[in-house]
């Protein structure tokens, strides 16, 4: 089988100016978390009380905070937690809810009521109220960030997966393979999940724009990475005692939470319409 | 010669579930199926929706399971083999489904959907030889070379149904079993397509059952008619021979002659067919039949023979049923 | 005449789906549109029912003149009185046509109460009475019913009258039975040829099957491509069916006792409205070409009340 044609792929990909700055925008922010030791001018960590709560200046262009530390070198480093714990968070529910959403799907009877019977439990809680519970358990830390996002969104994923699953399962084309003498592992990696991962993937990308707000307020309360580590929700935890005399502090890693989540949202809008196009052909 | 197929007693029983304040029922689908189909034959399976057909279609090729009965391919019984027993025999029968639309995944180019037979049965071939097998496979059904690099949707209905044809030829079956091809295309696509089923037939030594719910073209493309009424085969009838049961008569009757001047004003059969639900203890047809009798309604009708190849299943027109002891003076 | 359609044209932006279309029915009368999908059977009833603006067409030359009223004069709200009124439309899907969370008596009340006023006592009478000529078992039962717990043929009975409910003068059939089980499809064209024979209405039939329309209609308008290609009484169409694709879908149709291999069908297929061949439309899957045919498009010649447009008979000649 050949592969997606690399040209027609970038213009999957950036179907309205728009979304495709949105996606340049998002790049950017990338590589500045990626390659932060280099791109910040001061390491994120080094206190310097004489120069606390400075407003932005030649020298500190996002000001500093209380303990003197250059904002803009935390919010590079802060992008670096926020991102990696948007991400790899993401990613791991949208892993599991893939496999437990297409076993479900696939095999139906018990396993899928059981199986959805479980995930659905986590749907009975604003994700907010149920990721604190879950960080409660497990301690504060990055690690238990990442957990209790993944468990958050895993119920959305595994839902949509299945009912995918379904609705394919019953086309012509499966029954066709199964005609040919395909066994349950083509059906399942040719036929079913291939056709039904796209959606998906725009809703994980979406996802990720909620994930960095969840992450954010997870980080507000404490319970995200641990301090020194700057992450943009704790930042503006801290900040928030300061917010009259030195309102730099919150206000910075709150406009890069809010930005990073437009342009995800923009940059994934963009996508699902250019699915929604290409659908739309296929079935003209 | 033993039969390619042989279907003895198939039925297939589907339960609806039962829920709150709601009965589990039980819908007969096909019931009590048998008849055979020779080599080189085409059987038509004729009849209107929910009659079973395709429910047939796919219990003879083992798509969905029987809840009874034999399906003898080739003197081996693909009804009781394990499932994965019979999947490396799936080659030998094939299927082209009714919708051209949906029967080929939206993804895949026409060459990948071709190659798609020889994956799943772990025929490795090399890049060459897969080239001159797709070019081959749609020269045999007349579709341009250059179509392999198409997608689905950039093929009319016709082309699809001849890349479904071509699918189901790639791994040279024995049996094709045909489920309405024709039925969501045009009359003048209808026809090509059964020219080429029919050419092609003849050139590969192919077997065919060929479900239809048109009797016209059931008796043009045929070499054996089987009408079925919900769930049950009622005539079995060669080509040329004229109907006997009052429903393959109906079924006929309904047809549109296209000939100004022989304009019938036909007492067509009134009604519809009953639900599969609640069958009934007597023939199923009774409550639409114009020659219903009080015995129709009481006991069911069996499957009787006219002549070799003719059999029909009705107390009133069925084989005069000579007493015992006549039988031998005849 | 009834209805007459004349020298239509429309389009859709820069396609013109539709090219000098003309055919006409009178009272009493069936016009069958016949031709494979894609040949602007639907697209000339829309026309009829001026439902073009509501897709984005227009009217771009012609006239429809409908009991004397040119319907491509009149606005959106007169036209409103006329459909479903004096001019109803069959569609091919019964399912759609009904709203599935009122009872089916109510949706007939409610167009007898919308274009003959009258109130609902009167109406449900009206029902009642439409549904029983319908031959649908037990009105009284079946009007408190909904659309899903009626079969098929029952579904369709129930559109037709609808369709009648507001005493139409003119009834247009799209495909009414393309859904339909083969036994119960006999039953409703029956049907539909009784209430003209009966009461006196016009109706155009548009199908695919030749043989609908040879069991059925007065007069036949075979169309290919948004042009009609032939118009004539059905007798002398059949017997004597004069351009090339006519007779080709004549013999698509399979019939009982026909020899094998005589079903061939009609090469290639229908050409879409952004790429139509030059010359005549039909000039690539005719199987008696002429040099004029790739060049020109044949002008419709009437003569001695058939009409054809093919090279062949320009000159009335074979």
């Amino acid at each position: 089988m050949k592969g997606p044609n690399p040209r027609k792929f970038l213009l999957v990909l950036t179907p309205t100016p728009l979304s495709a700055l949105s996606g340049i925008a998002l790049l950017v922010l990338i590589l500045l978390a990626v390659f932060a030791p280099w791109v910040s001018p001061y390491p994120y960590d080094v206190q310097n009380l004489s120069i606390a709560n400075q407003a932005p200046s030649a020298l500190h262009w996002f000001g500093t905070d209380d303990f003197g530390r250059d904002v803009l070198s935390r919010v590079i480093f802060g992008a670096r937690t926020s991102l990696s714990v948007s991400l790899i968070s993401i990613s791991l529910s949208l892993f599991g809810g893939v496999i437990i959403g297409a076993f479900c799907g696939y095999l139906g009877g018990w396993v899928d009521r059981l199986g959805m019977s479980i995930v659905d439990l986590t749907w009975f809680f604003p994700e907010i109220l149920l990721a604190l519970l879950i960080v409660a358990i497990l301690g504060p830390g990055s690690e238990s960030t990442i957990i209790a996002i993944a468990i958050a969104y895993l119920a959305q994923f595994t839902r949509l997966t299945r009912t995918q699953i379904i609705t394919l399962k019953r086309q012509t084309f499966v029954e066709a393979s199964l005609s040919m003498g395909a066994g349950p592992l083509h059906i399942m990696m040719r036929r079913l999940l291939p056709n039904a991962i796209a959606p998906v993937i725009v809703v994980a990308m979406l996802s990720t724009g909620n994930a960095i707000l969840l992450e954010a307020t997870l980080g507000f309360f404490g319970m995200g990475a641990q301090p020194p580590i700057p992450s943009w929700g704790g930042m503006m935890s801290t900040g928030s005692s300061q917010l009259f005399n030195a309102p730099w502090v919150i206000v910075w890693p709150g406009i890069f939470v809010a930005l990073s989540v437009i342009f995800i949202n923009l940059f994934g809008d963009g996508i699902l319409r250019a699915l929604d196009v290409k659908a739309r052909m296929r079935t003209q | 010669m033993t039969p390619l197929l042989s279907v003895r007693k198939l039925s297939r029983v589907f339960s609806s579930n039962g829920g709150f304040l709601r009965k589990k029922r039980q819908f007969r689908a096909v019931s009590d199926v048998s008849f055979d189909v020779r080599r080189g034959d085409v059987l038509g399976v004729v009849g209107e929706s929910g009659c079973g057909k395709s429910t047939l279609a796919r219990l003879v090729l083992r798509l969905i399971e029987p809840s009874a009965g034999a399906v003898m391919f080739d003197g081996q019984d693909i009804a009781s083999l394990p499932a994965g027993a019979i999947r490396p025999l799936r080659r030998h029968f094939q299927m082209v489904f009714q919708d051209p639309y949906s029967s080929i995944d939206p993804r895949l180019t026409v060459r990948d959907a071709l190659l798609e037979p020889f994956q799943v049965q772990d025929i490795k071939m090399t890049k060459v030889a897969a080239k001159s097998k797709i070019d081959a496979l749609l020269t045999e059904v007349s579709l341009p070379l250059s179509m392999a690099d198409s997608y689905q949707h950039q093929l009319s209905g016709g082309q699809k149904q001849r890349v479904g044809i071509a699918r189901a030829l790639a791994l040279s079956p024995a049996l094709v079993v045909l489920d309405e091809p024709t039925a969501s295309l045009d009359v003048s696509i209808q026809a090509q397509v059964i020219a080429l089923l029919q050419e092609l037939r003849d050139r590969l030594d192919l077997t065919y059952m060929f479900i239809s719910h048109d009797l016209a073209l059931v008796q043009y493309f045929c070499d054996r008619i089987l009408v079925m009424y919900l769930g049950r085969i009622v005539e079995i009838l060669p080509r040329g021979e004229l109907p006997v049961h009052p429903y393959t008569k109906a079924l006929m009757d309904s047809a549109f002659v296209p000939d100004p001047n022989q304009r019938r004003d036909i007492p067509r059969i009134y009604g519809e067919i009953p639900s599969g639900y609640d069958e009934p203890t007597g023939c199923a047809f009774v409550g639409r039949c114009p020659l219903a009798e009080a015995r129709c309604s009481k006991s069911l009708p069996r499957l009787q023979s006219l002549s070799e190849n003719h059999a029909v299943a009705c107390h009133v027109q069925g084989p005069v049923n000579v007493p015992m002891e006549f039988q031998n003076a005849l | 005449m009834l209805l007459s359609v004349e020298d239509l044209k429309i389009g859709f932006g820069l396609l013109e789906p539709l090219v000098g279309v003309d055919l006409g029915v009178d009272a009493g009368e069936i016009l069958g549109l016949v031709g494979e999908s894609g040949s602007g059977k639907s697209m000339t009833a829309m026309s009829i029912m001026g439902m073009l603006p509501l897709m984005g067409g227009r009217i771009k030359q012609g006239r429809i003149v409908f009991d004397g009223l040119d319907l491509t004069t009149i606005n959106e709200g007169s036209y409103r009185k006329l459909r479903g009124g004096r001019i109803a439309l069959i569609t091919q899907n019964p399912m759609t046509s009904l709203d599935p969370v009122v009872r089916v008596g109510r949706q007939i009340d409610q167009a007898s109460q919308l274009h003959l006023g009258l109130d609902r006592k009167e109406a449900k009478s009206r029902t009642i009475d439409l549904m029983d000529r319908m031959r649908i078992p037990s009105p009284q039962h079946a009007y408190d019913l909904f659309p899903h717990q009626l079969s098929g043929g029952l579904r369709q009975r129930i559109v037709i009258a609808m369709a009648l409910a507001g005493d139409p003068d003119l009834l247009i059939a799209d495909e009414p039975t393309t859904a339909l089980d083969v036994t119960v499809q006999a039953q409703i064209i029956q049907l539909l040829v009784e209430l003209v024979r009966d009461r006196g209405l016009g109706l155009i039939l548009i199908t695919h099957d030749m043989g609908v329309i040879a069991q059925t209609c007065d007069r036949v308008a075979v169309m290919y491509c948004g042009r009609v290609v032939e118009y004539g009484p059905v007798a002398r169409l059949f017997d004597d069916p004069r351009h090339p694709y006519t007779r080709a879908l004549i013999s698509c149709i399979p019939q009982l006792g026909m020899a094998p291999g005589t079903l061939t069908g009609i090469p290639g297929m229908v050409p879409s409205s952004q790429n139509l061949p030059k010359g005549c439309r039909f000039h690539p899957r005719c199987d008696s070409v002429l040099d004029n045919c790739r060049l020109r498009e044949p002008p419709m010649k009437t003569e001695d009340g058939r009409s054809v447009a093919c090279f062949l008979h320009e000159g009335g000649q074979r």
